[in-house]
């Protein structure tokens, strides 16, 4: 069982896993601990001054502060160690007629989206994407909005382009 | 351009210009007298006159609106054009029509008229009419004639419609009693407990508790059901060839018509004290038809559950099928019980540290208000476990899954449940998904995301084996591999 579940992860030269699945690049880490430490950062700043006003006040006793500070270390263990779990269990793959995705960290959830059903496709650069060269595709359906995330900038236009075509040659078919 | 009945084209009634002042009027009244209420009583001229200006530059515009709005009806599409400030030209096809509604206001028996309502399929103007149009009652009649034939192929006159037999008696005692218990349980519960707070707070003589207890209890509870009461009073619900018509009201009065094809799915909801009493309602999810509370349009306001559900098989087949459902497995209770106990354990925990630790922040307050804090402190500490697992076990008990031939089946729900069949053809993108502890014990939620008369929603199915319901997705990318999902069906 272990051996199959690893067998899942493993690519082969055309950087697909055995069920045909695209896997992310190993970059995506970076960008990911990048927007995390950012995130942890703030927070700890917003978190402790709130907290030292809050114990200057004397509005809460003070062993309180010991499960705060317990919160926060596994705040940050957590934000530590997800972006792993996100890299390795993600992945991605377009048919002709679908798009699926698997991702999660706690959660594992295994999205399937028709292309039939697709209205919009977009490619998303934040900041921190943009220093790694990273994009997210955005794929808006009329039920919601689904995102292929962390590709490098040219996968992620190629997918948008490709299922651009493809929503432009199923409507072409129906005129 | 003139107004031209013969011709299909159309103005609003100058009423519209009568409404769109009164509107206003109210409007700048509560704001001169609220921001200015002590020195209106010095300035009574000066004040009158600017508002007198207001109102008479509003009639202006309105005016100017009203001479140079057209609806147009060609045999394919409603074509709305307005040269005002800017020009506006709406082409909307009646292949996109969603639906068309009818109210009489209290405004327009006034002015012996009707308002038209003409909603597109779309997410986007979901909770907004694209268009309305107000003519005079007889003129919309016949207007409405010609449109059953244009949007919904219907040969039915309006007078034939009205003599039509409809589909389940709803009695006006029927419609109270779906007042008082058709409302979602968690409302009816908060607006019995505000009403409970409220007697406190009279034997208590606290006067602004008291006031605040009153108003919630009205919001929560006389407020929903004087409305449901209005809404659907003398309810009729038919069905003639694809199109339903479901009308009602007791002032106002409205008559809203759908096509079949619109329906994405159809729920039968049961409230937990209506429930008990062996009654359900029935909704249908139809972009394009949302109510004024943006809630799903209802087919039919409570009724027992034979009732409900041979209406449902009458006037949606398509969606209906005869269900062997398969119950959520019992292993699923472990990680739902799980879940809870640590849920109901931090609760419990916080309210019995907050009584313990009362004499810390109760200072300078009298006894009967410690009294009273300790004894909820108390109270909830164990009446929100309960509810929790309460709500575990009804959920345990209800959920179900089930695959038909056009649509498939969640049951889901603890106190209030809902049974709700979904067309595949709706479903937008689907998600199976599983936390640590559902995965031990091999279960999954699957959630459907489908467009709604509010923008979008998501469905959840209970807890059940992820290979079951990812047979979901599979129908789904089946049906249009196959040919038997044809988008031209839900034009």
């Amino acid at each position: 069982m272990k051996d199959g579940k690893s067998s899942l992860f493993k690519v082969d030269e055309n950087g697909l896993t055995s069920d045909g699945y695209s896997v992310l690049d190993r970059s995506c880490l970076k960008s990911m601990y990048v927007s995390r430490a950012i995130a942890v950062a703030v927070t700890a700043v917003v978190f402790y001054l709130i907290i030292d006003y809050a114990e200057s006040q004397g509005w809460y006793p003070e062993e309180t502060r010991f499960w705060l500070d317990v919160l926060f270390v596994v705040l940050v263990v957590y934000m530590a160690i997800s972006p792993l779990v996100f890299y390795k269990r993600y992945r991605y793959r377009m048919d002709d007629d679908k798009i699926d995705i698997r991702k999660g960290i706690l959660y594992i959830t295994h999205d399937m989206v028709p292309i039939e059903r697709v209205h919009q496709v977009d490619v998303k650069v934040g900041p921190v994407n943009r220093a790694f060269g990273l994009a997210d595709v955005g794929i808006t359906t009329a039920g919601g909005q689904i995102n292929i995330q962390f590709l490098k900038e040219d996968v992620a236009e190629e997918i948008a382009t490709k299922l651009n075509d493809k929503i432009v040659r199923m409507l072409k078919e129906r005129v | 351009m003139q107004q031209d009945e013969s011709s299909r084209i159309f103005r609003n009634h100058p009423s519209v210009i009568v409404g769109h002042i009164l509107t206003m009027v109210v409007i700048l009244a509560v704001i001169m007298f609220s921001l200015m209420k002590d020195e209106l009583a010095e300035y009574v001229i000066e004040t009158l006159s600017v508002f007198a200006v207001l109102v008479f530059l509003i009639f202006l515009m309105s005016f100017f609106y009203w001479k140079r709005t057209f609806y147009i009806f060609t045999d394919t599409e409603l074509h709305v054009t307005r040269s005002a400030i800017a020009k506006t030209d709406k082409h909307i096809q009646y292949t996109r029509m969603a639906s068309v509604g009818v109210s009489r206001t209290l405004l327009n028996r006034v002015f012996g008229t009707s308002t038209l309502t003409f909603n597109v399929n779309s997410s986007m103007n979901a909770q907004s009419a694209e268009a309305v149009l107000i003519l005079k009652k007889d003129m919309a009649d016949r207007l409405r004639d010609q449109l059953n034939s244009l949007i919904f192929d219907k040969d039915n006159t309006v007078q034939q419609d009205n003599d039509i037999e409809t589909l389940v008696h709803v009695s006006n005692a029927d419609v109270v009693a779906h007042a008082i218990l058709g409302q979602p349980t968690y409302q009816a519960f908060f607006g019995l407990l505000m009403l409970f707070y409220a007697v406190v707070m009279l034997f208590y003589d606290n006067r602004g508790g008291l006031l605040t207890a009153v108003l919630l209890f009205a919001l929560s509870e006389i407020l929903p059901f004087v409305t449901a009461i209005f809404r659907y009073y003398n309810y009729r619900i038919f069905r003639v060839g694809d199109t339903i018509t479901v009308e009602s009201g007791l002032i106002t009065t409205r008559r809203r018509s759908f096509k079949i094809n619109k329906i994405n799915s159809v729920r039968i909801r049961e409230p937990l004290f209506a429930r008990i009493i062996g009654k359900a309602m029935l909704e249908a999810e139809v972009v394009g038809m949302a109510d004024d509370e943006n809630n799903m349009p209802l087919l039919c306001p409570l009724k027992s559950k034979s009732d409900v559900s041979t209406l449902l098989y009458q006037l949606v087949p398509e969606l209906a099928f005869d269900s062997k459902p398969e119950r959520q497995p019992r292993r699923a209770l472990i990680p739902m019980l799980i879940t809870n106990t640590v849920l109901s354990l931090i609760i419990a925990v916080v309210l019995v540290v907050l009584f313990f630790t009362a004499d810390s922040y109760l200072t300078g307050v009298s006894e009967t208000w410690v009294l009273i804090v300790r004894s909820s402190e108390v109270f909830f500490a164990i009446a929100i476990p309960v509810l929790i697992f309460g709500h575990t076990g009804m959920a345990q008990r209800h959920r179900t899954f089930d695959v038909g031939e056009n649509s498939f089946m969640f049951v889901y729900g603890g106190y209030d449940t809902a049974t709700e069949f979904i067309n595949y053809d709706k479903v937008q993108f689907a998600s199976v998904s599983s936390g640590p502890l559902q995965r031990a014990f091999g279960v999954a939620v699957c959630s459907v995301n489908m467009m709604s008369s509010t923008g979008y929603r998501q469905i959840s199915s209970g807890l059940f084996e992820p290979d079951d319901l990812e047979r979901v997705s599979e129908e789904v990318m089946a049906r249009i591999r196959d040919g038997r999902y044809d988008y031209r069906k839900y034009y």
